[in-house]
């Protein structure tokens, strides 16, 4: 069967690479409007109590939504295609980046923050100098698992126009055709691990010196 | 010059006085210990001097100037300040970390860079090794060191210290306190230490204040301290072995007559405090000890009834 699904891969590369690509673009270009989104959002409520509460509680609230909910959401209020996809997948990957980064700027090391206004420094400089550079793992972690969430949100894009890979399993779902559900589901599944394996090794290097004895 | 002047701190209004109607004068120069039970004020009073606390009552005097008419931002700047868990920033290197405050008023990166291997020598860490060192990669002194380099770093006159020794353990300490009081010979800094340590304040107190529910009790050179406990608190606060520990304020040297004791006496370095004279005699069971200095030539001899006469 995997090979069936192979050779239709070979017989059918232009509407593969398509698929594939329209995923990824659908997937990054999500990722990116969400830290575009949470990041800031997270250092904009970290000095004010009040907000932040009201932001997290949102937050959380949005998570236990489920993905197709979202998405079928999207369709009565933004119609279908790309776009609806990719604000609900943006949705989808808003709450691990905001809540990663909120609870990492919040959890710095508090002597370091302590020792920064004790010499001197601002609350603004205190945010740039210490805050964010320190929550900075905090924060690259929440990316990683928004970005592995998205690739596998992303396979539900075709309930409301949006392509990508999760066509051809709605495409073998509807035909009883396993081989061709395979096409959307192994390179789907090889994406995400890719993505989760490359992005902790990216992890540990970036940061590796705060954590050596 | 520190001057504060009938400073209460209140944290709720109408609510009890943590620092209640306190004055105190540290002299330029000088080093005065605050210290007290747990709850007493003493640190409250040291944060309302870098205004990381600000009082409810009173003034503050730092230098001749008005802590509270300056912007606390700017007047930190020119605060040395060193608290007991240091707060290395985790994510600069040694040479990043000392130069925090150099970088917040704009020095020059040569001048800063100059400043830093001056510091690492004062403190005496090897600054080829240490510069490009992350904080995790330090043992707890070497840390300590470097909370007080960096405090010195843009040489405030003013140096704030919380509890800077209480993290590591007893026997770096000394040494470190040892050192860090020669550090502070050569530098001349006014400084406000707070510690539950009495041996601490001791050893690196000019003045001891010693504090109860937001009030100074007594505030008096270590010798006076110990050996004129102005009430019953303080007495049983500094301890039954005051006396014993009083003889930590003075030197062999002290003590010392040049007659030249029998020979086969045991002897004691002329640099040794006499309360590690007085449990070497105890040791020996001896009532004289030969004194000698660091080449070992007999200098003369020390008596029991000389140190009990100090």
């Amino acid at each position: 069967m995997l090979m069936t699904a192979f050779n239709w891969i070979i017989d059918h590369q232009p509407e593969f690479y398509q698929a594939l690509g329209q995923h990824l673009i659908m997937s990054g270009v999500s990722l990116a409007f969400a830290l575009a989104i949470g990041l800031p959002l997270a250092i904009l409520i970290i000095n004010r109590g009040g907000l932040a509460f009201a932001v997290i509680n949102i937050i959380n609230a949005l998570r236990t939504i489920p993905s197709l909910a979202i998405l079928a959401i999207m369709m009565p209020l933004l119609g279908i295609g790309l776009w609806p996809s990719i604000v609900a997948l943006t949705i989808l990957a808003l709450p691990p980046i905001l809540l990663n980064a909120f609870i990492g700027l919040r959890d710095v090391d508090p002597d370091a923050v302590e020792a920064a206004i004790g010499m001197g420094m601002s609350r603004g400089q205190v945010l740039r100098k210490i805050r964010v550079p320190l929550a900075a793992p905090a924060m690259f972690a929440g990316a990683r698992t928004a970005a592995v969430q998205v690739l596998a949100g992303a396979t539900l894009a075709p309930f409301i126009g949006g392509g990508g890979l999760g066509d051809f399993i709605a495409v073998g779902i509807s035909m009883m055709d396993m081989s061709r559900l395979l096409v959307g589901a192994v390179p789907i599944a090889l994406l995400a691990l890719t993505t989760e394996f490359t992005l902790g090794l990216a992890e540990k290097f970036f940061f590796a010196e705060r954590s050596t004895a | 010059m520190i001057n504060m002047e009938h400073v209460t701190k209140r944290f709720v209004a109408d609510g009890p006085a943590s620092v209640d109607d306190l004055s105190l004068v540290v002299p330029e120069g000088t080093t005065t210990a605050l210290i007290g039970p747990s709850g007493c004020g003493k640190t409250t009073t040291m944060r309302m001097i870098n205004r990381l606390i600000d009082p409810s009552e009173g003034k503050i005097i730092v230098n001749g100037e008005d802590v509270t008419k300056v912007d606390p931002v700017e007047l930190r700047r020119h605060i040395g300040y060193v608290i007991q868990q240091v707060g290395l920033f985790p994510h600069m290197t040694i040479a990043q970390n000392i130069a925090a405050v150099p970088k917040l008023l704009g020095w020059a990166e040569t001048r800063t860079k100059k400043r830093t291997e001056e510091l690492l020598d004062l403190v005496g860490l090897d600054a080829g090794e240490m510069l490009k060192r992350y904080p995790r990669q330090l043992s707890g002194g070497q840390r300590q060191r470097i909370g007080v380099a960096r405090a010195l770093a843009a040489d405030p006159p003013v140096l704030l210290m919380d509890e800077p020794f209480g993290a590591i353990d007893p026997i770096a300490r000394t040494r470190l306190q040892d050192e860090f009081r020669q550090i502070l010979q050569r530098v001349r800094k006014t400084v406000v230490l707070v510690t539950h340590d009495l041996d601490e304040a001791i050893r690196l107190g000019d003045r001891i204040a010693i504090m109860k529910s937001g009030k100074i009790v007594q505030y008096d050179t270590p010798d006076a301290v110990l050996s004129r406990p102005a009430d019953a608190f303080v007495e049983n606060f500094v301890g039954i072995d005051r006396a014993i520990k009083r003889l930590s304020l003075f030197t062999v040297s002290d003590a010392m007559n040049v007659a030249s004791p029998r020979s086969g006496t045991s002897t004691v370095a002329l640099t040794s405090n006499l309360r590690d004279a007085l449990a070497l005699m105890v040791a020996a069971n001896s009532d004289v000890l030969a004194v000698v200095d660091e080449s070992g030539a007999v200098k003369g001899e020390v008596t029991r009834d000389a140190i009990f006469a100090v």
